[in-house]
């Protein structure tokens, strides 16, 4: 009887980890790997995230470019190239009428000079409101990416400003060119954030309870965004959570990513 | 469509008032009851002896029989569980409601009786639905991971499968978990589930009965398309106090049901969970609760009045910030607290309130009033923040990510079914059914708020069915007609039954119908492990999320103690729903915009057997199933697979009566793996301040095919151990107390945890694997006592 037993669970045993692959450790470990159903695999495309903004610190542009590849999902290290993309050509294109008029190459900068490395900028370049731009980046052995923007107005308060020391409530003027509020409250080392989309067609009311008390300090900062910037920063689906169904995020043509602009204004003493 | 209405109505005037010309024959009826308990008996079969005219008492203990000779005639009452009865009766036009028949309950028989009943009368009866399945309490408390919960038991019956691992959502046949109808006794309850256990509300204490009718059912039900769970409590000990208390390691619980007067009795139940290791862990404090309780006044033998209420409420707070700080407060460079917040908060709560009537109005027409009130409520929170600056690499690791979802419900109803025994050949069944929908939902998705949807429709629903039994087939037609006000129009949904006994051990069933439902559900489960719930959604000038289902099968009796039952069927969706999850907020901005529409369809075939042989008892059985989705915006309306697809699925419950006082129970399941997308590449997605122009980044996977991979295959075995104690601390423990009977049970479950159930696959760009995750790395272990009283 006890022979019986051992052979059954013998065999049990055997068809259990004849799904093993070629380390049965890891298998036995952690589990097996996926069996997947269709032939889609890695898909090797350039991804950008690109802002145009009109500021200028110590002249320096505050507009760029970062340029990276996707990643193969596993063994990407047999693709032998670095992540970040470095030598790609990256020209950005004033439009008007459909013509493109002006150009602006965006070079790859020394990071030592930016927090943010791996960046492409044109140092002098100031991107005028309500202006559209055209980006193409084009990179051996990738599909040239292509997009356009059209840089948003500087965000517009219509009226007073109502503060007190708890409640800040203001109206952003209705702008075509807006999709997206980015609403900074600065007090010292507190602030307040807030996105808010835009009211369809009509003045957007905003009403701000900070967990502070406001102050003559207090600084309000109001971001606002093109519709590409707007897409990508009010993306839902972005959670890590495996095994979820997740087509790539992007804005842009030839690739992934996102290149759009944004604008904005600070207000003071309210 | 008014036409049809007028004809449902004016057939219902008919029959009533025809009813004075068939109460000219002699037809009885009445209740079947339990003497020690008063509780109604559910199955019981009463005959006129002598005959083949014998009838089964409903899912109310009621029961009609026709074609009695008027005067002295003799009617066997028998049941499984009880001493069969005869009883005389002098049948003449005034006496035509019987007094109720009160059964005796057999011991040894009730001792013997295995965790599945075949009864002799089940198969040739009247029954004519063809995916009926039955789960007795007894079989729920002796699965060893399912002990005490029906959620986790449904999902070892053929058909039935599961889904996202931390969700207590079910599948029936490949449709979504929004198709599935919950019922408290004639009350939709809305999400009943707890939270930290992912297991349902319902304590298995307080439940007298549950049948599942995974397709084809008949014109009764309706407003979901996959399935019916349909739970029958009980009604309280009419006779003496008796009670139930449950601590163990996980929870604690009580019943306890007694006489109020010879007429009427109360029964309670209560649970209280504490998440202990939760609190220790995650640094929160998280419980659930769930309260029953039920008043039945029998007024007399021809009126019962019954009172129920019931209550949840689910507390959740997780931070798993206070798990890493058992390491150690930095990883690397990296501050758990500082740079990681990582939240989860949940509140849930499920009510519910009815008044039924019950009322034999002639021996041939029984009429069931209810009124009930359903309300739910969640506000469910999770965060995912992390910020780790690479000075070196000049870079920023960033993720925030956060969600927001809240949803309150109200259903209130009042409804009305009609039995009318016109001969014993032939059955009408009608009802209406009033609903007043109050639905609210809104969501903040990564700080942004989708807005509100608040939405107050009403269902009015009524339906007809007529069962008729010509020699040995058996056809039950029906039609279900409802008008929804957010729809407008009358919409009709015809079903058809039929049953053909071949021989008395030998049954052909087939089923056609049509089914609407305009109450779907949003399917957040994949945007994260957190969203777990149904939130319902009411559709709103869109046609209803539709289904027609075709099923054929055949039961059989392969001997005195066991059958197996061979079901096919097809569901063809010619309308379905899912919510985009892949919206932004420029595009897509309100709720009632991300609604997209598509098409669907599933099949399989389901074999069971059921019996007992010697000590053993329980169940087999074998799925095959398909189901599929297509929709527009999802790969340019390329068929994938569902969510919930199992290819093959065997499942098998054992239990084996090792000596009186001992039971043992082991469970098992081999599943094939469920469909996942299974990323094949990873894009930075990046965070941007303005105020520093800076941004992060982090990687997560994209695949622009769905379901494009299938998970390994689930196995799952479990023991389990009930004891009836005669001596030692459980004995003491009964002795002290003063009770009757005390029970040690103890699980051990995940005996294969040397094999991972993989639920999670991550990306390894630097590895050629991709590193699987499972959560049964160790078998588990409890104890706990019950004691009776």
């Amino acid at each position: 009887m006890l022979k019986n037993i051992i052979y059954i669970l013998i065999i049990i045993i055997g068809i259990i980890f004849s799904s093993c692959s070629d380390d049965p450790a890891f298998d036995i470990l952690l589990g097996g790997q996926p069996r997947f159903l269709t032939e889609d695999g890695y898909d090797k495309k350039l991804n950008v995230f690109g802002v145009l903004r009109p500021d200028l610190i110590q002249n320096y542009s505050q507009s760029f470019i970062h340029l990276e590849r996707t990643l193969a999902a596993v063994n990407d290290i047999e693709n032998g190239e670095d992540i970040f993309i470095l030598d790609a050509t990256i020209t950005s294109y004033l439009v008007e009428d459909g013509v493109l008029i002006d150009s602006f190459h965006f070079e790859y900068q020394n990071p030592d000079n930016f927090f943010n490395a791996f960046e492409y900028r044109d140092t002098s370049f100031i991107p005028i409101a309500l202006q559209k731009y055209k980006l193409i980046c084009k990179r051996i052995d990738y599909e040239t990416i292509e997009a356009e923007t059209i840089i948003p107005k500087k965000p517009h308060i219509n009226g007073n400003i109502n503060a007190d020391d708890n409640s800040i409530n203001f109206n952003l003027t209705n702008d075509t060119s807006i999709f997206l509020f980015d609403i900074y409250l600065i007090d010292n080392e507190d602030f307040d954030f807030s996105r808010i989309m835009p009211s369809e067609g009509a003045n957007t009311f905003v009403k701000i309870n900070p967990e502070f008390t406001l102050s003559n300090n207090t600084i309000l900062f109001v971001y606002s965004y093109d519709t590409n910037l707007a897409t990508y920063l009010s993306y839902s689906n972005n959670f890590i959570k495996p095994g979820a169904y997740r087509p790539p995020i992007t804005t842009v043509n030839g690739g992934y990513g996102c290149f759009g602009s944004m604008n904005f204004e600070v207000f003071t003493n309210f | 469509m008014k036409y049809i209405i007028n004809k449902i109505l004016i057939t219902f005037l008919l029959i009533i008032f025809t009813q004075n010309i068939y109460n000219q024959t002699n037809t009885i009826s009445g209740y079947v009851t339990d003497e020690n308990t008063g509780e109604t008996i559910i199955g019981a079969t009463v005959v006129l002896k002598g005959t083949l005219n014998g009838t089964i008492t409903d899912l109310n203990g009621f029961f009609t029989l026709s074609k009695i000779p008027e005067g002295l005639n003799t009617l066997n009452i028998s049941h499984l569980s009880y001493i069969t009865k005869e009883i005389q009766i002098d049948v003449d036009q005034k006496k035509s409601v019987l007094d109720v028949i009160k059964l005796s309950p057999d011991l040894k028989k009730i001792s013997e009786v295995a965790i599945v009943e075949i009864k002799p009368d089940e198969i040739g009866d009247k029954q004519v639905e063809i995916s009926q399945l039955e789960i007795t309490p007894k079989a729920i408390k002796s699965i060893p991971t399912a002990r005490n919960d029906i959620f986790k038991a449904i999902k070892y019956l053929p058909g039935i499968g599961d889904g996202e691992t931390f969700s207590p959502l079910y599948s029936a046949r490949g449709g979504d978990p929004s198709e599935n109808l919950v019922m408290l006794d004639g009350v939709v309850m809305y999400n009943p589930y707890h939270y930290v256990t992912t297991s349902g509300i319902f304590n298995v204490q307080t439940v007298k009965k549950i049948d599942i009718l995974v397709g084809g059912f008949g014109a009764e039900y309706g407003g979901r398309n996959s399935s019916i769970l349909y739970i029958t409590t009980k009604d309280g000990n009419l006779n003496e106090i008796h009670g139930e208390i449950e601590p163990s390691t996980t929870h604690t619980k009580a019943f306890i049901e007694f006489p109020v007067n010879e007429k009427s009795s109360i029964t309670a139940a209560g649970r209280y969970y504490y998440d202990l290791p939760g609190m220790f862990f995650l640094g929160g404090r998280s419980w659930f609760y769930d309260l029953n309780l039920s008043y039945t006044n029998r007024i007399n033998n021809k009126n019962r009045l019954t009172l129920k209420l019931f209550s949840s409420l689910d507390r959740v707070n997780q931070d798993i910030n206070t798990m890493f700080s058992y390491f150690s407060n930095t990883f690397d460079d990296i501050d758990v607290y500082d740079d990681m917040d990582i939240d989860m908060k949940n509140n849930w709560g499920a009510h519910a309130i009815t008044g039924i009537l019950k009322t034999i109005i002639s021996p041939k027409i029984y009429l069931r009033t209810q009124v009930y009130g359903s309300f739910h409520s969640s506000d469910n929170f999770s965060g995912m923040k992390f910020r780790f600056p690479v000075e070196e690499e000049g870079i920023l690791v960033q993720m925030d990510y956060n969600t927001s979802f809240k949803a309150k419900i109200k259903d209130l109803s009042a409804k009305s079914t009609l039995n009318i025994n016109l001969t014993n050949n032939n059955t009408v069944k009608l009802g209406i059914e009033y609903n007043d929908y109050y639905f609210k939902n809104s969501a903040i998705i990564n700080d942004i708020d989708k807005g509100e949807n608040i939405r107050s429709p009403n269902l009015i629903s009524t339906f007809i069915e007529d069962k008729i039994m010509i020699g040995r087939l058996i056809i039950r037609p029906g039609v279900r007609a409802t008008n929804y006000n957010y729809y407008g129009n009358w919409l009709l949904e015809p079903r058809f039954n039929s049953s053909f006994n071949v021989t008395n051990n030998f049954k052909i069933n087939a089923a056609w119908g049509q089914f609407n439902q305009h109450i779907i559900s949003m399917n957040t489960q994949e945007y994260e492990v957190n969203q777990m719930l149904d939130y319902y959604y009411p559709l709103k000038d869109r046609k209803p999320l539709q289904s027609i289902q075709y099923l054929i099968g055949f039961e059989k009796n392969i001997s005195y103690h066991s059958n197996v039952s061979v079901n096919f069927y097809y569901k063809e969706m010619p309308t379905t729903y899912m919510f985009d999850l892949n919206e932004d907020a420029v595009e897509r901005f309100s709720f009632s915009d991300i609604l997209l529409k598509g098409t669907g369809e599933s099949y399989g075939a389901e074999i069971l057997w059921k019996g007992n042989w010697k000590k053993f008892s329980g169940w087999l059985s074998y799925g095959y199933a398909k189901s599929y989705r297509s929709y527009n915006e999802i790969m340019d309306g390329k068929k994938f697979l569902f969510d919930y697809d199992r290819t093959h699925s065997f499942k098998t419950i054992v239990n084996y009566k090792i000596t009186e006082n001992i039971d043992y129970n082991t469970s098992l399941l081999v599943l094939t793996g469920l469909p996942r997308t299974i990323e094949r590449t990873q894009q930075s997605f990046y965070y941007y301040d303005p105020i520093s122009n800076q941004y992060g980044f982090y990687f997560f996977g994209i695949s622009e095919t769905k379901n494009n991979a299938r998970l390994p295959f689930h196995l799952g075995l479990d023991f389990g151990i009930k004891k009836e104690i005669r001596n030692g601390f459980g004995y003491d423990l009964m002795n002290y107390f003063n009770f009757k009977e005390s029970y040690l049970n103890i699980t051990v479950s995940n005996v294969f945890f040397f094999r991972r159930n993989v639920i999670w696959y991550f990306g390894l760009p630097t590895m050629n694997k991709y590193l699987p995750v499972g959560i049964n790395f160790f078998p588990s272990f409890s104890v706990g006592y019950t004691l009776k009283f």
